[in-house]
């Protein structure tokens, strides 16, 4: 079978369960295991979980279901890619262009994704071969400097092009991991992405669970510190302070972990569904990925990284030097496996879920790309492929390249991992309720459906959602946008200069801005109306 | 360990289980419907 344009074989998956599997897996990434813990016991504990729970209800599953349901209506009309969808939701030439920013998402976001993707295989082969050797040192605060100096030397945060004049090793692990998503990307869909994904995705639960049953058995490993342990850490972690109820930042931290955490607006679930079946479920579907997501976030996330730290360092350590991502993965947690009975094969382990983690996630992000470019520049798979994995060896070398403090990498991060999302969510649940019309959405999400959504979330989905979206943006905005923006373009009445690194990152995004709304453009001739399929005008 | 972490603990954590578990028993409990046709 061909598509509409007669050039490209269609392409399909192979059962249900494994388009569950693969948008799970672009869902579950280092942030289920390293940035929720670290978000709940910053803002409330336990408590933190009932805003969690209100926003994965409110936003997380209408938008989810949203997206699911505008992916598969595009696929009815043969369409794969955001920018033809969108238009096709939106009857206007504007949401084609609004789609193209689903594309540039997940394309900017693998740029440096897989670079993250790489230092997990690379820490995972390093306890495989003997560990970081932070045993030797004395004390927490010493191993926590030299877990971190670990860190520079792998991530090249000293200066830019530092790992290309080093030993070459964070490079060559980049050069594997980056062939790996080629690979996958290169056999396709069915034989391709879902089947990494069923094998992935329950090799990162064992992984998981092991790993799980490890900490919840530490006891006290250290007697000279009675109160170092499994439950003053589950304590640590879960004991609710409702007085952070209170407190505008805990509703932003949970509504943010939820929206990001399922990769709703991040333009994936769009092309992803669009493969689907017309007859097939979605509200299921899209119901039952989120849940795999919040099981590997709550049940495992949740009760793994703190508990471990706590049992090791303390609380006062944990809260020292657990604040973000990248600290608590790489700087305690190499730190607990260094004073863990066998903590090399437990640190092999833990890294290589992660790793899993981070490759499920990523091989989720060229797909769309591809996928557009074979729709709006009539490539073959072959060419779209080619294109694609050029333009990411482009993106992963600049990241590579300006590794310094890693500024370039979070200013992509900021402006497209995160700003970005925002806007095509937005856009999503705009289109989708009053565009479109949520009466005739949720019509179209009930085909095939095995569940029904409940009628209150007719309401929901017109008013709830999108209130609550643009107030999280507006606090989003309010926190973070003035550090970025100063980055940028300087401050002239501090004296301080832009930062080169944050400024090229802002080049690289402009660039592939232009580049996607040139291909858009091209692709809006072959996207014109047809009275058969009822095509955006 | 305090009971109100016990409790928000137990809560979460069997929350989260019996969704994923309700999910995937009506995803996987039609025999048939998830293998797709070749097209």
């Amino acid at each position: 079978m061909q598509s509409p344009s007669g050039r490209q074989p269609v392409q399909a998956w192979g059962t249900r369960l494994g388009v569950i599997l693969a948008v799970a897996g672009s869902a579950v990434g280092l942030g289920n295991f390293l940035r929720f813990p670290g978000n709940a016991a910053e803002n409330g504990g336990g408590a933190f979980l009932i805003p969690y729970v209100i926003a994965f209800l409110l936003l997380g599953i209408p938008i989810g279901w949203a997206e699911w349901t505008m992916g598969r209506y595009g696929g009815r009309h043969g369409l794969h890619s955001a920018p033809a969808i969108m238009g096709l939701w939106g009857r206007h030439p504007a949401a084609r262009y609004m789609g193209a920013f689903g594309v540039l998402v997940p394309l900017v976001v693998y740029f440096y994704y897989v670079v993250i993707e790489s230092w997990c295989l690379y820490y995972a082969y390093r306890y495989a071969t003997g560990g970081l050797g932070l045993a030797a040192a004395d004390g927490v605060p010493a191993q926590v400097a030299l877990s971190n100096a670990e860190f520079a030397a792998a991530t090249g945060s000293a200066a830019n092009g530092t790992l290309f004049g080093g030993a070459g090793a964070p490079l060559t692990f980049w050069l594997i991991v980056a062939a790996i998503n080629a690979w996958v990307l290169w056999r396709g869909l069915s034989r391709g992405i879902e089947r990494f994904c069923r094998w992935a995705m329950p090799t990162m639960a064992v992984c998981a669970v092991i790993i799980l049953v490890r900490v919840l058995t530490l006891g006290t490993p250290d007697p000279a510190h009675p109160e170092q342990n499994v439950a003053a850490g589950l304590n640590f972690m879960w004991n609710p302070d409702f007085a952070a109820l209170g407190n505008f930042q805990t509703w932003l931290a949970a509504a943010g972990q939820i929206f990001f955490s399922l990769s709703v607006g991040f333009g994936v679930i769009i092309n992803y569904a669009s493969y689907m079946r017309e007859d097939e479920d979605v509200v299921l579907s899209s119901l039952t990925s989120s849940a795999t997501n919040e099981f590997f976030e709550v049940a495992l996330g949740g009760m793994i990284t703190l508990t471990a730290a706590v049992v090791f360092i303390g609380v006062a350590a944990t809260q020292a030097n657990a604040g973000g991502t990248f600290s608590t993965g790489f700087a305690v947690l190499p730190v607990v496996f260094a004073r863990m009975p066998a903590g090399e094969l437990f640190g092999a382990l833990w890294f290589f879920m992660l790793f899993l983690a981070a490759i499920t996630s990523s091989l989720s992000m060229l797909q769309p790309t591809k996928a557009f470019f074979e729709e709006a520049l009539g490539l073959t798979h072959r060419a779209a492929v080619g294109l694609v994995c050029g333009l990411a060896l482009a993106g992963n070398l600049f990241v590579l390249w300006f590794s310094q403090g890693l500024v370039a990498l979070d200013t992509l991060d900021f402006w497209v991992g995160t700003f970005m999302i925002f806007i095509v969510a937005g856009t999503q649940i705009i289109l989708f309720a009053w565009v479109f019309g949520v009466d005739k959405g949720l019509a179209e999400a009930h085909a095939g459906a095995q569940i029904r959504i409940p009628r209150f979330f007719r309401f929901v989905i017109r008013y709830v959602s999108p209130t609550f979206l643009l107030v999280i943006f507006a606090g989003f905005c309010i926190n973070n946008l003035p550090p970025y923006v100063r980055s940028v373009l300087g401050d002239r009445a501090a004296g301080v200069p832009p930062d080169r690194n944050a400024l090229y990152a802002w080049l690289v995004i402009l660039l592939v801005v232009g580049l996607l709304m040139v291909a858009t453009a091209i692709g809006a001739r072959r996207w014109r109306p047809d009275p058969a399929n009822g095509m955006a005008p | 360990m305090t009971t109100a972490a016990v409790i928000f603990m137990s809560l979460s954590v069997l929350g989260v289980v019996a969704l994923t578990a309700w999910c995937y028993y009506h995803v996987l409990k039609t025999p048939g419907k998830d293998k797709n046709k070749p097209s």
